[in-house]
């Protein structure tokens, strides 16, 4: 059944997932690496460093992006359904978590006085970070689908 | 609230969720979350069920209260 989606292909999810392992591989090797450099104090070497900005934020990044923004094998109006959902409900924790924020703000701080309370500001901005709501919405989204999954293999004939 | 009778029907025409979910065109998830009244279905999806059935709309879904 046709649904009318601005998304990617399906082939797009694919390659996501495949940029998503490769990100997943590299960012494996650089904490071994790190780990490893704390105990013998050694530094990174250059075939590292230099693509380090690539390949640990921009293709991640991309991958997250690809396989957000891809249709799934089968799209029809159900997993539409799910999709809005989810936007919906990562939606609403990134306005809550701007609430809670606000107070942590420049403007919020010197209208309510809680500077005491600044230290706090750089964890709960981790939470309106795009890339983390993002993948917010990717795990409701696909464990919204795979709950579904198992409810309707369960359910059998 | 709306309840349809999916299942029964289905089950009289002896075809599995996979089954009907090819014929129309949707997900076999589809067809358990109209079946379990977890999902509303569009107008042009609940005409393909009642077409593929050979029953009216009104047949297949109706409103609760």
């Amino acid at each position: 059944m046709k649904t009318r989606t601005f998304l990617f292909p399906y082939w797009c999810q694919k390659t996501g997932w495949w940029l998503a392992a490769v990100s997943l591989i590299w960012w494996i090797t650089i904490i071994i690496r790190a780990l490893l450099d704390s105990e013998n104090c050694v530094e990174m070497p250059d075939w590292m460093i230099q693509p380090t900005l690539f390949l640990s934020f921009i293709l991640p990044s991309a991958a997250l992006f690809l396989v957000c923004l891809s249709r799934e094998k089968q799209e029809d109006e159900y997993i539409e359904y799910i999709r809005s959902r989810s936007v919906f409900v990562v939606a609403i924790i990134g306005f809550i978590t701007a609430l809670i924020y606000f107070p942590f703000t420049n403007i919020g701080v010197r209208l309510l006085e809680f500077s005491e309370y600044k230290t706090y500001m750089v964890y709960i901005q981790i939470f309106i970070n795009p890339i983390i709501l993002t993948l917010l919405y990717l795990i409701i989204f696909k464990g919204s689908l795979f709950i579904n999954w198992i409810k309707s293999h369960n359910d059998g004939q | 609230m709306m309840d349809n009778n999916l299942r029964v029907e289905r089950a009289i025409k002896r075809i599995s969720q996979a089954q009907l979910a090819e014929a129309i065109g949707v997900s076999r998830q589809t067809i358990f979350a109209i079946e379990n009244n977890k999902f509303v279905p569009s107008t042009e999806l609940a005409l393909k069920l009642s077409a593929y059935f050979g029953k009216t709309v009104n047949e297949l879904f109706w409103l609760t209260d």
